[in-house]
């Protein structure tokens, strides 16, 4: 337990730190709409491919459905940072940009084991806005440059219950919150030359909800294998209207003066995403995820940008644990995880829609277990492609580390009953 | 089972090792920057519209020099007043001789040589303040003859600046003040004027330095007591000048005149360029006045220093400027000896002007150094096209 102290100590300094460590660096992407989406429910799902919509999950806390918390078993816990690469190309010039930043954090814990009651606390990203464009080019002895930073969070409550066997529902209620920093100058060579510079702010909240459902051993019960192997899973992202309010600090030579100032709503439009399991003897887990959310409904202060269009992410992810015993050599209990995810972004610029591709990866390396306890330190590695060079567009060649350390104990557990 | 101590050493130094691979950004992505979000920048030129020359009364105390001649409609005399501190035993001494020391400072309009300049030293009767003594402030100035030497000037003294000017005092009128000090009902007001010896005129204006300053003016009294000679200085006191200039240059000209308190105002349309709606800022305004150096005098001794604030109403009030918001004019080729170009930076001005257009009253040009010297700055104005005042600009907007 001693190391597992001085690791929480190690991830919690390196992630308190890590917001002073990176700039905002990240793509000039996320500077449309919400920021860049961040669809991550934890580092084993962002390891296969984004996926975990039919997962139940018992060792980690599954963010993607909260009908997945259904079978847990102990108190789950996990801290996640991420480390994010940009590669950007425009073709005309490339650099690379990277952040780091503290990720995501949850607690579950089941609460009444004969209706599969669950209860999940988690902090997460739902978007990320991160670019500096620095823009020398354009007009001799002029210096443009565009930075922004922020994002949405969402702070969640998630609830799970089974009503019957092999059926799980949840919800989760999201308390979607942030701001969003978008600094623009203008700076000139020469001397003299008052720097024209404004700080647009905006800020939103609001609550929305996931519910969802899983039904285990889909397979069996439609005739198709004796044994319940496969599960289906879908959520239902309700939406969300988010109070917003938007301020832009206008720097003169005079004075700063709060500018524009608007308050309204941002709508987050509905998403639906539908999972599939497949347990391959006990060793080996299949998953495939497609995700729909109709940003086409999006709208900013009532305006719907034209830039913004509907969703689709589609993912497939594999999971393969040589042995669960804890008699088998050590690298027969790490989990190796791969996958990948196409996304047709909910973004279109310059008449193409922004696209992702990425493969991904990662390993669950066993830190101990004991009867009562365990810890896994898993490592994800994204790497894909957004966009393209042609079209007046940039090609981003996106790498993600994500470095989570998961566990669980008996804490909060409820007595057997007899 | 227990996780390697190495492997987390090996999994921070990876996080360690990657946070320092970011690069500076570029311009890599500025082409998907929505053009309608992009910053423009106009440059742009506007001619005055308006402008005029007017009046002012300021006082002339707490400039650093006093100032004394004559030249063409200008005349200007210095006020001293000396702040006294004697010892009682003063009333029985007997005074050998007193001296006035006065250090030259600036000259202005100066005849050339060998014209000798020659001041009155008179006694001043009538109270005054240095804080608050203008030329316009006295119906009558009470001043009365004394016995003193003229101060006598010739232009090797004066145009050495720090040359010394040593005149005697009359010792009867410091036997007065020494009375007058040992008693303790009487007012203690020790003032003396100088000021031009009628006879002359265009000797041109004379600058000595103010009390305060290091070469103060000093009353010398050389006395003897019991035998023992000694001596006492009188060097502290308040000084001004009261200047006067009874012609204002013709009205097709801009003028400013130190000492005097001429000013000039200027008005810019700035709608052209303001948009009532988004503000447009004001990355660089240069303002341009253009010197007709024929008619212009600077003196020596002094700084060519011509100020523009904004004008703070529409009142040619000299407390209607708001004195946040200005800006120093200099020449911009100090070589050229016709049409010198004069440039001031007025950008936080403009930038007022456009924020608030309501309040754009122009701007109002002063000289550099108003209380200390009469130095005379005539620019062209708005009614000659080629020459006026104009305003370059530099600004964005969306």
């Amino acid at each position: 337990m001693k190391t597992v102290k001085i690791l929480f100590l190690l991830t919690f300094v390196a992630l308190g730190a890590s917001d002073h460590l990176f700039a905002g660096d990240g793509s000039v992407y996320s500077r449309f709409g919400v920021g860049e989406i961040m669809t991550f429910y934890g580092n084993r799902s962002a390891a296969m491919g984004g996926t975990g919509v039919a997962s139940l999950t018992d060792g980690y806390i599954n963010e993607a459905n909260p009908a997945g918390l259904g079978q847990l078993s102990r108190t789950q816990y996990s801290g996640d940072f991420q480390y994010q690469g940009y590669g950007l190309n425009d073709g005309s010039g490339s650099t690379f940009l990277s952040s780091g930043n503290f990720q995501s954090a949850g607690l579950a814990f089941p609460v009444y084991s004969d209706y599969n009651i669950g209860f999940a606390f988690s902090i997460t990203p739902f978007s990320r806005r991160a670019y500096d464009v620095k823009d020398d080019v354009t007009t001799a002895g002029i210096v443009q440059s565009y930075s922004g930073t922020g994002g949405l969070s969402s702070a969640q409550f998630g609830f799970s219950f089974s009503p019957a066997q092999d059926l799980y529902f949840g919800v989760t209620t999201h308390y979607l919150f942030g701001n969003f920093d978008d600094v623009q100058q203008l700076a000139y060579d020469s001397s003299g030359y008052f720097a024209t510079n404004a700080d647009k702010n905006i800020s939103m909240h609001g609550f929305a909800f996931t519910f969802g459902a899983v039904f285990a051993g889909f397979d069996k019960a439609i005739g198709i294998s004796n044994e319940k192997k496969m599960n289906v899973g879908m959520t239902i992202f309700s939406g969300a209207s988010l109070s917003a309010t938007e301020q832009t600090f206008q720097n003169y030579s005079t004075s700063q003066e709060t500018t524009n100032v608007y308050t309204g709503s941002t709508k987050i439009p509905l998403g639906f995403a539908l999972g599939l399991e497949y347990d391959v003897r006990d060793r080996t887990i299949l998953t495939g995820d497609a995700q729909f959310q109709q940003w086409s409904q999006y709208s900013y202060m009532g305006v719907h940008p034209a830039e913004i269009q509907n969703s689709l992410r589609l993912g497939i992810g594999a999971e393969f644990l040589p042995t669960k015993s804890l008699a088998e050599p050590y690298y027969h209990q790490v989990t190796y995880r791969a996958g990948g995810y196409v996304n047709e972004s909910y973004l279109k610029l310059n008449g193409e829609t922004i696209n992702e591709y990425f493969i991904t990866g990662g390993v669950g390396v066993p830190i101990f277990f004991t009867a009562g306890s365990e810890a896994r330190l898993n490592i994800g590695l994204e790497y894909g492609t957004r966009g393209a060079t042609s079209n007046g567009l940039q090609r981003d060649t996106i790498t993600r580390l994500t470095i989570s350390l998961n566990g669980s104990d008996t804490w909060f557990n409820p007595p057997e009953v007899q | 089972m227990k996780v390697s101590p190495k492997l987390s050493a090996v999994i921070l130094f990876l996080l360690a090792s990657i946070s320092g691979c970011s690069q500076s950004p570029t311009s890599v992505g500025r082409k998907i920057i929505p053009g309608s979000d992009k910053y423009t920048v106009h440059d742009t030129s506007i001619a005055s519209i308006s402008d005029t020359t007017f009046k002012f009364s300021s006082p002339n105390g707490s400039g650093g020099n006093l100032l004394v001649g004559s030249y063409a409609s200008v005349n200007a005399k210095s006020l001293l007043l000396f702040l006294v501190t004697m010892p009682d035993s003063m009333t029985t001494v007997q005074i050998d001789t007193a001296e006035l020391i006065l250090t030259a400072s600036y000259g202005w309009n100066v005849a050339l040589p060998p014209t000798p300049v020659q001041f009155e030293i008179k006694e001043v009767l009538t109270p005054w303040s240095a804080s608050t003594a203008t030329a316009d402030s006295f119906s009558s100035l009470n001043l009365l003859p004394t016995n003193s030497s003229l101060v006598t000037i010739t232009n090797q003294d004066t145009l050495s600046i720090g040359r010394e000017v040593v005149t005697q005092f009359d010792t009867s009128l410091v036997r007065r003040w020494i009375n007058i000090y040992a008693d303790t009902v009487l007012p203690r007001f020790f003032s003396i004027a100088l000021v031009t010896k009628p006879a002359l005129s265009n000797v041109g204006i004379w600058g000595f330095y103010q009390f305060g300053s290091q070469y103060p003016p000093a009353l010398q009294i050389i006395y003897e007591k019991n035998g023992v000679k000694d001596s006492i200085s009188l060097s502290v006191g308040e000084g001004t000048f009261l200047a006067t200039n009874n012609a204002l240059q013709p009205s097709a000209s801009i003028e400013t005149q130190a000492g005097i308190s001429f000013y000039g105002r200027i008005k810019f349309n700035l709608s052209p360029v303001s948009d009532s709606v988004n503000k447009v800022i004001v990355n660089n305004a240069v303002l341009q006045l253009t010197l007709n150096n024929s008619q212009s005098k600077l003196g020596f001794g002094s700084s060519d220093s011509v100020i523009a604030y904004v004008a703070g109403s529409a009142s040619t009030q000299a407390d209607s400027i708001a004195p946040s918001y200005f800006g120093y004019g200099y020449r911009k080729d100090t070589t050229q000896t016709t049409n010198s170009v004069y440039i001031f930076t007025l950008t936080s001005m403009v930038q007022q002007w456009i924020n608030t257009p309501s309040n754009n009253f122009g701007l109002e040009l002063r000289p550099g150094n108003d209380a200390s010297y009469l130095d005379t700055h005539i620019f062209y104005s708005s009614k000659d096209p080629a020459k006026g005042p104009k305003l370059f600009i530099t600004y964005t907007k969306k």
